[in-house]
């Protein structure tokens, strides 16, 4: 049976948003109360990934054909090279099965962002000649770039509505929405409790590009960064025993790409890219519980959660809360799973 | 006064850096070593700036709520992170300065657009890299017309009056988190902003800008011996005395 699982329609902040506790027994929560979910000592990861505006709107100069440029990944923050989608003229309002497709588009090419910027084409994807590989200055993406829109929100997104509290560094190309309903106010609670916060970078990329060869593909190895100071918070916490609860999926898989062998991160923060899937059979290093939204079905998002708790007890509860009238997808509800200690865990 | 400063390899972002006070600092601060990202609307002059002193340089509004996050963006990903923002851009309202009842609604708008609205929502943007980093330090520029009320200067007055609030407000708020604000009144300058408000002001009696950036500069790598958030431009020199 296939549950109805509502989108959140308006693209707002809700600080009252509504939280699916999964630990031993399911609770319908909300965000606010998350601080009396964790105990002290607890370590909370959270993704101060700033999401770029991440639509380019252009000209193949070569042929003088409109184009779109979705930034696909980071694949290098310090030289600014990126993997990045080219449709054909048009934009988020048409459905994607019926934009034109783009001019064909060879190594060398140059695109003209309007005032802002050029770039040339530096690589085609030999399977997906729509994928591209370019030099964007971040300047020149905020110059030219629109945020990337989602065809059932009721209004048109501004960059504002794509960054959490906590976006800091421009690398993410969609919101990591499992912070958009956090506060200050829920952080300074949280520490008031004894919880600690700490940030990692994760690039979160595209979660979907309308093409079935392209999203067979997804994820895309993302890039994330986690700053030494995290590291040795997190450390220290699981040698003595302690929670570490990543916000958002991208957090979960940098930690866990991260990890040494002997279930730490290295004491000196790491810098990587991971293209790391975590399912059911992932051996989970560093977390222990997951702060997340509410996924839908067939999303390589829930293969993680089954990483961490039962799919069959996943699937019950989301049954109950779509039933309870959670909302999914950005800016919908959220779910806390907090998992068993593993038995090597002490 | 030439006391060493602490700001090698500090972060810091200066608004209205292309003239005054601003291009004051910035070059006072790339000398200390610090890693400068200069913000002005004026982008030839900023591009001078930019090539005399290696400050990074910001072409935008801080009044224009869009420029917000790109601009926090482009600071994050100029300096990765940052330690000190000095939010100096100011708008003075129409000149000849003119009577409150007099000002038209849109030019107290501009002001409070400017003088309170941008650098609320340039903090904000902000904000996590001071929270979830080491801390730092948001410095508002007051002036004596945010305390009195001297008529024709309404518009700006008003517009500071609220932005030494929003400092106080943010460090009632934040300061046990690690983040400092302060609002300091630099004093009348002999800068392009006092002669638009006072044309006959004698140049003899106004401090120059490039000294009032390295006392500031000086006062802010101690101001960890001053409380309080608002300071006089008589209070905070006696910090350095």
């Amino acid at each position: 049976m296939r549950a109805v699982f509502a989108p959140a329609v308006m693209p707002e902040r809700r600080p009252q948003a509504r939280l699916l506790v999964l630990g031993d027994t399911a609770e319908f929560s909300s965000l606010a109360e998350l601080p009396r979910q964790l105990a002290r000592g607890d370590v909370l990861v959270v993704n101060d990934a700033a999401t770029l505006p991440a639509s380019l709107m252009g000209t193949h100069v070569e042929s003088g054909g409109a184009i779109e440029l979705r930034l696909v990944a980071a694949q290098d923050a310090a030289t600014g090279v990126w993997q990045a989608l080219l449709f054909g003229a048009g934009d988020w309002r048409t459905k994607t099965e019926e934009r034109s497709s783009p001019p064909a588009v060879a190594v060398g090419d140059s695109l003209q962002f309007a005032d802002c910027f050029a770039a040339l084409v530096e690589d085609v994807d030999e399977h997906t000649p729509r994928l591209l590989r370019m030099r964007l200055p971040v300047t020149g993406i905020y110059c030219a770039g629109k945020p990337v829109q989602y065809a059932y929100h009721r209004r048109e997104l501004a960059l504002w509505d794509h960054q959490t509290i906590f976006a800091s560094r421009p690398v993410a190309v969609e919101p990591p929405s499992s912070a958009m309903h956090f506060t200050w106010n829920l952080v300074f609670s949280l520490q008031r409790r004894g919880v600690e916060v700490v940030r990692l970078t994760h690039a979160t990329g595209i979660s979907s590009s309308g093409d079935a060869a392209i999203d067979a593909r997804l994820p895309f190895p993302e890039r994330y960064r986690i700053p030494p100071a995290t590291a040795r918070a997190i450390n220290a916490a699981r040698k003595a025993g302690r929670r570490v609860i990543a916000v958002g999926t991208g957090a979960m898989r940098a930690l866990e790409s991260a990890a040494l062998g002997d279930g730490t991160l290295p004491a000196a923060g790491a810098e990587d890219v991971t293209a790391l899937r975590i399912t059911a059979a992932h051996e989970r290093c560093i977390v222990s519980g997951l702060v997340t939204g509410m996924h839908d079905e067939g999303a390589s998002h829930l293969e993680l959660l089954a990483s961490l708790v039962e799919p069959a007890k996943l699937a019950e509860a989301y049954r109950e809360a779509a039933a309870k009238g959670f909302l999914w997808h950005e800016y919908g509800d959220l779910t806390l799973i907090l998992a068993r200690p593993k038995a090597t865990e002490s | 006064m030439n006391a060493p400063m602490r700001y090698e390899r500090q972060r810091v972002l200066v608004t209205g850096a292309s003239r005054g006070l601003g291009e004051a600092l910035v070059r006072k601060l790339t000398q200390s070593g610090a890693r400068v990202v200069a913000l002005s609307r004026d982008g030839e002059k900023l591009a001078v700036l930019a090539r005399e002193t290696g400050a990074h340089a910001i072409v935008a509004d801080v009044a224009q709520k869009e420029a917000a996050y790109a601009i926090a963006g482009e600071v994050v990903h100029a300096l990765g992170g940052v330690d000190l923002i000095i939010h100096n851009a100011g708008y003075l309202g129409a000149t000849p300065l003119r009577l409150l009842a007099d000002t038209d609604c849109e030019d107290l708008e501009r002001s409070l657009a400017v003088n309170v609205v941008g650098p609320f929502r340039l903090t904000k943007a902000l904000l996590p890299s001071l929270l979830l980093d080491r801390g730092g330090t948001v410095v508002t520029l007051s002036s004596d017309a945010a305390v009195s009320a001297y008529p024709h200067w309404g518009a700006y007055s008003v517009g500071k009056a609220a932005l030494d609030h929003l400092a106080r407000i943010f460090a009632a708020e934040l300061e046990s988190h690690g983040v400092r604000f302060l609002a300091l009144d630099p004093g009348d300058m002999r800068t392009a902003m006092h002669f638009a408000a006072i044309p006959d002001a004698d140049p003899e009696k106004l401090r120059d800008p490039a000294r009032v950036a390295e006392e500031m500069l000086a006062f802010l790598a101690r101001a960890r011996d001053a409380e309080g958030v608002r300071f006089s431009a008589s209070a905070w020199r006696e910090v350095l005395k």
